[in-house]
């Protein structure tokens, strides 16, 4: 078995410096059609653009913050800033980036990973990125993958098309807040029948203490294109609270497959509030890998909508929740057109006086006959004071369906633990193994970079715990 | 949005002037009416009633009766032949046992109990199985102890709040320590017209010790105008006792049924719920359970047959507030029809319920393109020692079966029954008594028109 190493020291979130970077622009804290318009205006954005934030601030300030899901009490707008920028200009070299920022991604492994095995990178730095690069190769053939804040100025028709309109403004408060004042995210666009054969990476960071950060990120895969997207997040440790509330928007066209896979690590302090969806045409499919290991809320529901026959939806997520951290996170799936198919498996490991979530929806509609769907949420509690809850709705408006639920919660098998004593493996190796076997369902489908780094993060989070 | 309900402050005044209600139940109903009419009526924006619209009822002309146009009788038999029809099972029993209604039988008329009938030698031995109208005179102490104070508390929701306030039907039933009877007490609730609105609240205490089985059912003819009713049931188990209730709801077409049956049970002590939901236009069944006492346990088996334009919402609380409890809880259902149904059940753990075991499954059939189905089962734990799923399916008949037991020579229509049947085994099983299951194989061959 090549399991890694178990030298884990004291190491502690090992994300959670922070860099002494003089921002270009800094705002001030809080908001108001002032910073709607501001944020607007350093971009130099077309006026469409302009009027979209706006509306959409005035759709934030009418909707209700989410009653349900995880305590949100403690955000308050005013006490964010909603725009930094890092550095004056964007990088395609990596040496042109400037020195502290370059550090922090250099301990992030960022550039060293692109090297490696990415066929192109991102970093966004608070609001704006700061790096990106997309290998010649598939730029010849005619992907886009840049930062959106520039897809803005260079691709703005096909943007434009596609912008809001699977993650309309209306649909919640926090989506009306990033699209009012969104800035950076990614922007992927992939052509007819290319199938781009390594993983593109995007890189987040929160930087500035109180930050909000708005990323928006849009990926159109046109008919039979084929891409995998990775993304991860980390901040340092700060005692107040950040906010990330992105919008991702992916739209997969006929025999279409996108693979979103998101490592999430914010600190302990992050509020990270996401609205993630996809719109899967014929034959196309959807896969979303989701990992939630960091931030101290995180309430996310990728969801897939099936829009045309054959289309299919797979989500993967696991969720890590430590003493401090609610992970409120699910899946939601709409079956909108006949013969599609969908498939959910949720794991999560509830530690000291974590709380994990799971929140779900499985519809399929009135005569969209043939459809199935398979649900599965695994919890795993490992101390008397951790806690997990499901909440799996499951609406079915016609009689060919075929829809399985399952969940179980269970603790740390003794008889495992016991067994692979037995077998002279220390006790907190051994809780170590069990974990890892319980979510390998999902670390088998990472690039085995990720996965390596995967059950480190997870060995982390286990630390200290036996005894 | 025009009032749902029609009912007014001189309708509680009515019941209170009653001479004979005592002032504590005279309090108790002022108090409710007024927590029913400072809270407000469930929408579809309240995540409980998500899937239930009660604005499309049309249930605001129903009015209480006191009185039902049937007089109270000494003896079942001399019931006019209209009144025991709908009772032709339990007739067809008491003849075979020679008149008797071991142990105990209670039938009400609307909101009037007019036969009443229980073994002389439980009575003697401190059994008390009667009106919950006459158990507030007659048993005050016993009564006012658990009456609408922890099981179901004055306040607590719309529904309840008007029960407590309008309420004159309804049974008491109380197991003094260490009886054991294995014979069921039955109770029924018989509708006789349209444009009613019936309140039942009733109350069931077992002492430590104590065995019984209570079946109360729900039952009356089609009419043309829409009936609302609404039973509350407490129910205290004591240490060591156990019950088992078996409700069978089998209204007409036109009734709106909104009810609540709410239980505690103490250490050692076992319920179990067996849940009919036959007939009736919409239908809100609660069940929940409390699991206070160490090493208790509660199993529910619930079943129903939905067609036309029915509307089953059932709604099951399992919640584990101490440690080695048990639940288990079963619900099946078909729908045919333009029907719908909604399933929404919680297995809640508390920090203290370690060594706790957990189970809930939902599974629906549809036969038509037009019925719904929405199925909601969570979990919410909060203690890592235990053992909790849950499972939820919903999908057609099975075509590979009907087309083995069709070679095996069975008409298409008598293969999707039996394969139907075979669904519900699983619960009905657990019903002992064979009239009973009869009647509901009865009721399920005509629903599906065999």
């Amino acid at each position: 078995m090549s399991l890694p190493t178990t030298d884990i020291g004291t190491e502690e979130y090992k994300y959670g410096f922070s860099d002494d970077v003089k921002p270009e622009i800094k705002f001030e804290k809080g908001l108001s059609r002032q910073t709607v318009e501001d944020i607007s205006n350093i971009k130099n954005e077309p006026g469409w653009m302009t009027e979209t934030r706006l509306k959409a601030y005035e759709i934030f300030l009418e909707k209700p913050m989410p009653e349900w899901g995880a305590d949100l009490s403690d955000i308050d707008f005013d006490d964010i800033i909603y725009f930094v920028r890092a550095s004056d200009r964007k990088m395609t070299n990596w040496d042109d980036v400037p020195a502290e920022i370059k550090e922090t991604f250099e301990k992030l492994g960022i550039p060293e990973s692109e090297r490696k095995f990415l066929a192109g990178a991102e970093a966004q730095y608070d609001s704006e990125s700061v790096y990106g690069a997309l290998q010649g190769e598939w730029e010849k053939q005619g992907v886009i993958f840049v930062d959106t804040d520039t897809a803005l100025r260079e691709h703005e028709k096909l943007l434009r098309k596609y912008f809001g309109s699977v993650v309309p403004a209306t649909d919640n408060k926090l989506a009306a807040l990033n699209t009012a004042v969104w800035s950076g995210g990614s922007f992927l666009y992939i052509p007819k029948g290319v199938r781009v054969g390594l993983p593109l990476q995007a890189y987040f960071r929160i930087n500035t203490q109180n930050m909000g950060q708005f990323e928006r990120t849009m990926i159109i895969a046109d008919e039979g294109s084929n891409v995998q997207y990775i993304e991860g997040c980390t901040a340092p440790t700060y005692t107040t609270n950040s906010l990330h509330s992105a919008v991702v928007e992916i739209i997969c066209k006929k025999d279409s497959r996108v693979r979103y896979t998101t490592l999430q690590n914010w600190s302990g302090n992050v509020y990270n509030l996401v609205t993630k969806r996809a719109q899967a045409y014929e034959n196309a499919t959807m896969e979303w890998i989701d990992a939630n290991l960091g931030s101290k809320v995180t309430m996310k529901y990728p969801s897939v909508y099936l829009m045309e026959r054959g289309a299919k939806a797979d989500v993967i997520s696991i969720a890590f929740a430590n003493t401090g951290q609610h992970q409120d996170v699910g899946s939601k799936v709409v079956h909108l057109a006949p013969y599609t198919t969908s498939k959910i498996l949720s794991k999560s490991i509830s530690k000291g006086k974590g709380r994990s979530t799971y929140r779900g929806l499985v519809k399929i509609h009135e005569g969209m006959e043939g459809c199935k769907s398979n649900v599965n949420c695994d919890a795993l509690l490992l101390d008397e004071a951790s806690a997990t809850d499901t909440y799996p709705y499951i609406e079915i408006e016609d009689p060919t369906a075929a829809i399985e639920h399952e969940a179980t919660v269970s603790k740390l098998s003794d008889e495992q633990i016991f067994y692979l004593q037995q077998r002279g493996v220390p006790e907190d190796e051994a809780r170590n193994m069990i974990i890892n076997g319980f979510i390998e369902p999902f670390t088998k489908l990472l690039p085995l970079e990720y996965a390596v780094e995967m059950n480190r993060l997870i060995e982390l989070q286990m630390e200290g715990s036996v005894g | 949005m025009t009032e749902l309900l029609g009912f007014g402050r001189e309708d509680v005044d009515r019941i209170s002037n009653d001479s004979e209600s005592p002032d504590w139940i005279k309090e108790k109903r002022a108090t409710a009416w007024q927590a029913y009419e400072n809270l407000p009526m469930p929408t579809l924006r309240d995540e409980m009633w998500k899937y239930t619209d009660l604005s499309t009822l049309n249930i605001k002309n129903t009015r209480t009766t006191e009185a039902s146009k049937y007089s109270a009788v000494e003896k079942f038999e001399s019931f006019p032949e209209e009144a025991v029809k709908l009772l032709s099972d339990e007739a067809v029993q008491l003849e075979e046992n020679g008149g008797m209604c071991k142990p105990g039988l209670l039938i009400q008329h609307d909101s009037q109990v007019t036969f009443t009938d229980v073994e002389k030698e439980l009575t003697a031995k401190g059994v008390i199985f009667c009106s919950m109208s006459d158990a507030v005179r007659n048993h005050t102490d016993l009564v006012r102890k658990h009456f609408m104070e922890k099981v179901v508390p004055v306040g607590e929701d719309k529904f309840s709040s008007l029960n407590a306030a309008l309420w004159n039907g309804g049974i008491f039933l109380y197991v003094p320590k260490g009886i054991e009877i294995k014979m069921p007490f039955k109770s029924y609730i018989l509708m006789t017209d349209g444009g009613k609105a019936l309140f039942h609240h009733s109350l069931i205490v077992l002492e430590e010790g104590a065995h019984v089985t209570y079946i109360e059912q729900c039952r009356s003819e089609d009419y043309a105008t829409d009936s609302l009713n609404s039973s509350v049931a407490e129910v205290v188990v004591k240490e060591g006792a156990s019950l088992d209730y078996i409700t069978l709801q089998n209204w007409g077409n036109n009734v709106v049924d909104i009810s609540t049956r709410k239980a505690v049970v103490e250490r050692d002590a076992s319920l179990n719920w067996m849940v009919g939901t036959l007939g009736g236009k919409v239908t809100r069944s609660a069940y929940e359970t409390r699991l206070i006492g160490q090493g208790s346990s509660t199993k529910t088996r619930g079943f129903f047959l939905a067609s036309d334009r029915q509307h089953h919402d059932f709604w099951g609380l399992l919640s584990h507030e101490a440690p080695n409890t048990t639940a288990d809880l079963l619900y099946k259902g078909v729908l045919t029809g333009k029907s719908r149904s909604v399933f929404r059940g919680l297995i809640k753990i508390s920090e203290v319920a370690q060594l706790t075991d957990s189970y809930l499954t939902n599974n629906n059939i549809l036969l038509s393109d037009e019925a719904r189905a929405d199925s909601v089962p969570t979990l919410e734990i909060n203690a890592n020692d235990v053992k909790a799923s849950h499972g939820a399916t919903v999908g057609n008949l099975d075509k590979e079966e009907i087309f083995y037991l069709m070679s095996r020579g069975l008409t298409k229509s008598s293969a999707e029954k039996l394969i139907i049947y075979g669904f519900f085994r699983p619960v009905l099983k657990s019903i002992d008594s064979e009239i009973l299951r009869e009647h509901i194989y009865g009721f399920i061959d005509k629903k599906l028109g065999a």
